[in-house]
């Protein structure tokens, strides 16, 4: 079991508080995952750079800033840092090879890179979406949409550079939450690597989100790629990924795992439980549907 | 007529226990009619009642409720979860909205009616009782049934009736694909006055819609080694 929720503003100018919607739905569904909680937040994508998020795992957390920075200006020109705690956010001109992520976590020992994009930042952490809130300042981000997660590991071990939400490493701005288990993850992530993709981790769900991440560089479009999961992906999901432009998603076709959708004028809100949902929307007017075995869908602005 | 005594108890602030609790002591002080604000999507409220009792959820609840209950009639204003109604032997369940997936899980005895759509596997295990759906069942609904009638008035997703041992489905609109020995019957006048019957307490007309029957082959009672597609496709 896990919780899977999102949140997807409508409209070009569509935004709200992404970050406080995500970690409050998140809360609602901690009994479905106990062991961590993360969410990846987007905001408008910049027109120029890159935002990185980076988690200190270390306990000298002031001199992992000062090494990341240095590590990251090897490869780009660093515009900017800041640090919340153990996540550090720095702004980088670009990330032309795909390399960035790779060469800080090589140059500092003990740090992980949880994101690269114009527009998604992931933070993720131990415990519950509440903490996680209030520890990283969630709060505070408005954005146009995202994805959270709270986890109850099954299939990899529980720390927090497995919990999800997966960034489709190197690919800037897509990431994934997953409820289930994919049982062909080792086949899958074969095929993959040798196709030239890396893993960051042990975890099935991280497969996923490179799956997508390949064919929709191979210029695939998000629908064509989620309805390819149906039959490349073995095993239980319901998940969401998240793009720079929207949320999609699918649901195995035993239909095992749960997952809800409730769309009005302005956003579509989507959640494992309606509790999660009524919890923070609770017009009755916005009447969530669960999603039928093998069902696809997306939102993109 | 006994007299109706009401009683209302908000759910908001309270464990679901307590909130449980206070039903059964209302029940036990004489309320034969029992509200429930604010349920907010949350699960396994008025579960496991005995009697004539009349609980009314205003709003939507989460999974499991109403569940293994004997003799209550359960009412929900809105969508409810996985599993509404699931093992309940006797009572009546309504839902004022859409339900998730294993609707009537399990039931034995009594009648559940869902107004609008289920999840997938409604009526799955059903050994007695009825399930009427105003809207449409998902993927493998009836699965492994026993006994007991489902009605749906819209449309059934792919597997429908799998690996069915007795029981009947009617579907008043399409179904996508039949399970595993599940089998098109032709309706008698007898399903036709059934259906009426069933259909006329939610205001819907029977006539209104071309009715299909299913109930099982019966040819995975018994294993026969001359059928080994039938059986592999069971299993």
């Amino acid at each position: 079991m896990c919780g899977i929720v999102g949140v997807f503003y409508k409209g070009e100018a569509g935004d709200g508080p992404v970050g406080q919607v995500l970690t409050r739905m998140c809360d609602q569904l901690f009994r479905r995952g106990p062991d961590s909680a993360g969410v990846a937040l987007y905001g408008p994508p910049l027109e120029d750079g890159l935002v990185v998020r980076v988690d200190l795992e270390r306990l000298d957390a002031e001199d992992a800033s000062a090494e990341v920075v240095a590590a990251a200006g090897l490869v780009t020109t660093v515009q900017g840092s800041g640090r919340v705690s153990r996540s550090l956010r720095l702004l980088v001109a670009d990330d032309a090879d795909g390399k960035l992520a790779d060469v800080i976590e090589e140059r500092v020992p003990g740090v992980r890179v949880f994101s690269v994009g114009r527009a998604m930042e992931i933070v993720k952490d131990l415990g519950m979406a509440c903490d996680i809130n209030e520890r990283f300042g969630l709060d505070a981000f408005r954005g146009t949409h995202g994805i959270g997660h709270t986890r109850m590991a099954t299939e990899s071990r529980v720390d927090i550079a497995h919990s999800h939400p997966f960034w489709a490493r190197p690919f800037p701005d897509i990431a994934v939450v997953h409820n289930g288990q994919i049982t062909n993850y080792h086949k899958l992530r074969r095929r993959l690597e040798q196709k030239g993709h890396r893993f960051a981790t042990e975890n099935d769900s991280e497969a996923i989100a490179v799956y997508i991440a390949d064919r929709l560089e191979a210029g695939g479009s998000l629908d064509e790629a989620l309805r390819a999961t149906i039959d490349d992906l073995d095993g239980t999901f319901a998940y969401l990924i998240s793009t720079a432009g929207g949320i999609g998603l699918a649901r195995d076709r035993f239909a095992t795992k749960p997952l809800l959708y409730a769309e009005n004028d302005e956003m579509v809100v989507l959640a494992s439980e309606e509790i999660s949902i009524r919890a923070v929307f609770p017009d009755p007017a916005l009447v969530p549907r669960e999603l039928q075995a093998k069902e696809v869908r997306w939102w993109l602005k | 007529m006994a007299e109706v005594t009401a009683a209302t108890i908000d759910a908001a602030g309270k464990e679901t226990r307590d909130v449980n609790r206070a039903i059964r002591q209302a029940a036990e002080e004489g309320a034969t009619e029992i509200h429930v604000r604010n349920p907010a999507g949350r699960h396994s409220f008025g579960v496991a009642l005995t009697g004539e009792l009349h609980v009314v959820l205003d709003g939507p609840t989460g999974w499991y409720t109403g569940g293994m209950n004997g003799g209550p009639t359960i009412v929900i204003h809105g969508n409810t979860g996985w599993a509404v109604g699931e093992c309940m032997m006797s009572g009546r369940l309504e839902v004022h909205g859409h339900a998730g997936s294993g609707t009537a899980a399990s039931i034995r005895g009594g009648l559940v009616y869902v107004e609008g759509d289920t999840g997938a596997r409604a009526g799955i295990s059903m050994k007695g009782g009825a399930l009427v759906v105003g809207g449409s069942v998902g993927y493998m609904s009836g699965f492994m049934m026993q006994a007991g009638t489902i009605v749906v008035c819209g449309d059934a997703a792919d597997g429908l009736g799998d690996s069915m041992y007795e029981g009947t489905i009617y579907v008043g609109g399409e179904i996508a694909s039949l399970g595993a020995d599940a089998e098109v019957k032709d309706l008698i006048d007898e399903d036709r006055t059934l259906l009426e019957t069933t259909l006329a307490e939610f205001g819907i007309d029977a006539s209104s819609r071309d009715f299909t029957k299913v109930r099982s082959g019966r040819r995975l009672w018994n294993f026969s080694a001359r059928e080994p597609e039938l059986w592999a496709s069971a299993l």
